[in-house]
């Protein structure tokens, strides 16, 4: 990958430590001197917003997830991944302004008040760790807050950096699809089995582990296939180290399609029977998507008991049916995950 | 000057008769010293704007700019693009940043790509206007699938809209279709969606099948919401279809309890 710096940013710690590291990088005026590929990272100003509300979709449930920007884009190269339609760019930009994020992440504190917030929404939170440490910067920061809870959503297994830290108040979690789905849908990211061992050194090592099977892809044989990828889970991770898990089904807004339609790698993952939902995105026929459901959570059911599972942007109707409520609208929502119950 | 004489051949070789028999685009002649432009929607060559032009290049962008570039279709930029092609002309010259969306580079990868289609493509790109994004699609796909859309063309003359589903249809589906033939009930058995689904949906759009009234799922059946609605012209058929609405309320209980049996 090729590293290259905006000259305004040159005094942050994230060049000291590209330094340090004997990593090589150029020295940019401007993002377009840069190439829009996946091999580009740019270290830039950004004054943007770090921590925002998940931009959830309306009339679906949510869980009030708060999103911290820090990176926009991804090395990997998921078939189905929305920053193709969400972002303007394929290049990884790379905020060096890291007094602005503590700052940010700070802000988010509220005595009475427990909030969730993670990296892996515009990029994945481990995938360039050993570049730009951001769990270093982070998980200091938040394992002073007792109201904070951190999540770094990632397909790598690049956790070296996290061995070394505290995991107090700190999730590491992972997209879990079968490896039949990874080799077709999730170029450059790690092996499934690879990501799972990774979870267990996690867990060994104190942390917390959330696993997101999300998207589920129907295909024949999928109930097969994730059984079989959550029996090696549940034999490699104990329960007890389980912060959460979610489920969902794929689904995507029309933009995110084109896209798909776009490159040469979709083959199968849009011949299902979608429908255009409320929110405008294709889902699978709610029928179909209620099998998919109910075949997953009662998988991870039948060996995990305890397990906090919930259901990603989903129809409140679809709450009931698979657990007999309706989760409510955000922060509701939010005090159902383990310790996220407010003025605790 | 060989190349002005393939830059008229080719111009020449564009026209074509459209609906009332006119001639869409100008013509770039080339006679004794001098190309010409020809007036855009005649045939008689008496009636020409004549433009001297000291290159084959100057003449084309001169038959570009007369016909106006957003007036062009993408088939006849397709022959523009292999006119300069042809004569070594570089084409980041023409007027292209007005008219595309898509960046420049990947609007001249479509056109390269298109002038390989199958003619049949290109003739009915000529007449139906077709959003970028389709005709990217095409470019996308395998020879073979092209003829595919070609044949199919030739075969069911289908509307934009049809014609749109079926590139993307294809496109979803390109792993699974490997003849260039197009049959209607092979591409029906290939692309049928297999998920339950289908079923569920065919039973609920049948159960929902009123004289008069139109009933529909408001949202795909992702909740109970159904949508009457009806168009009346007087008031003897306001009340035809209350009372058939009335008379019928039992198809409204069959709906809620096929609803509530497919837990929707």
């Amino acid at each position: 990958m090729n590293i290259h710096v905006q000259r305004t940013v040159l005094s942050s710690p994230l060049v000291k430590e590209l330094e340090a590291n004997g990593r090589e990088f150029d020295i940019i005026d401007d993002l377009s001197e840069v190439p829009d590929e996946k091999s580009e990272i740019i270290l830039r100003n950004k004054h943007d917003l770090y921590c925002h509300p998940c931009p959830a979709t309306k009339i679906y449930r949510c869980c009030n997830y708060y999103t911290t920007d820090v990176m926009e884009g991804c090395p990997f190269d998921c078939t189905y991944c929305i920053l193709q339609a969400y972002l303007g760019h394929r290049n990884i930009q790379v905020s060096a302004d890291i007094g602005s994020i503590e700052d940010a992440i700070k802000a988010m504190i509220h005595a009475d008040e427990k909030r969730r917030l993670g990296t892996g929404e515009l990029s994945d939170s481990l995938a360039l760790d050993h570049i730009f440490p951001f769990s270093k910067i982070i998980t200091p920061l938040i394992n002073d807050q007792d109201v904070l809870q951190f999540e770094f959503k990632t397909k790598s297994v690049n956790i070296r950096n996290l061995l070394n830290l505290n995991p107090k108040n700190v999730v590491v979690s992972w997209s879990l699809n079968p490896q039949a789905m990874v080799d077709k849908y999730e170029k450059g990211a790690a092996f499934v089995s690879e990501r799972i061992a990774a979870a267990k050194t996690c867990a060994e090592a104190g942390y917390k582990v959330g696993f997101h099977f999300d998207p589920i892809i129907y295909y024949d044989g999928y109930q097969a296939d994730y059984a079989a990828l959550i029996d090696e889970l549940v034999a490699n991770v104990p329960e007890q180290a389980v912060a959460y898990i979610s489920i969902s089904t794929f689904r995507a807004p029309a933009t995110l399609v084109d896209k798909m339609r776009g490159r040469n790698d979709h083959y199968g993952i849009l011949q299902g029977d979608f429908i255009r939902a409320i929110d405008g995105k294709m889902r699978y026929f709610r029928v179909v998507r209620e099998e998919m459901l109910k075949n997953i959570y009662y998988a991870l059911r039948h060996h995990w008991s305890k397990a906090f599972i919930y259901l990603c942007m989903e129809h409140e109707t679809m709450w009931k049916e698979l657990f007999g409520f309706d989760p409510g609208e955000r922060t509701e929502f939010e005090q159902l995950f383990p310790n996220m119950r407010r003025g605790l | 000057m060989p190349e002005q004489v393939d830059l008229a051949l080719c111009w020449r070789n564009y026209s074509r008769e459209k609906g009332s028999g006119e001639q869409r685009l100008p013509l770039v002649a080339n006679i004794g010293d001098f190309c010409y432009q020809l007036m855009i929607g005649g045939k008689n060559v008496s009636a020409a704007i004549v433009i001297r032009a000291i290159s084959v290049s100057d003449a084309m962008k001169a038959s570009i700019e007369f016909a106006q570039p957003d007036s062009i279709s993408f088939p006849e930029w397709v022959r523009i693009y292999a006119i300069a092609a042809d004569n070594r002309i570089e084409f980041s010259w023409l007027p292209l940043s007005n008219i595309i969306k898509s960046d420049t580079k990947t609007y001249i990868r479509l056109l390269r790509s298109a002038s390989a289609w199958p003619q049949k493509i290109l003739t009915y790109l000529e007449t139906h206007s077709m959003p970028w994004k389709v005709i990217n699609l095409i470019s996308l796909l395998h020879d073979t699938h092209q003829q595919y859309i070609a044949d199919y063309i030739a075969k069911i003359n289908p509307t934009v809209q049809q014609f749109k589903q079926f590139v993307e249809t294809v496109t979803d589906f390109a792993d699974k279709i490997s003849a260039a033939t197009y049959d209607e009930e092979n591409f029906k058995l290939l692309t049928d969606r297999r998920l339950p689904a289908h079923k569920d949906v065919d039973e609920l759009v049948d159960s929902l099948r009123l004289p008069l009234v139109n009933v529909r799922s408001a949202d795909n059946f992702e909740t109970t919401a159904l949508n009457f609605s009806f168009t009346v012209n007087s008031s003897d058929e306001y009340y035809k279809v209350l009372q058939t609405l009335t008379e019928r309320k039992s198809v409204a209980e069959k709906i809620y309890e096929i609803l509530r049996q497919k837990r929707l």
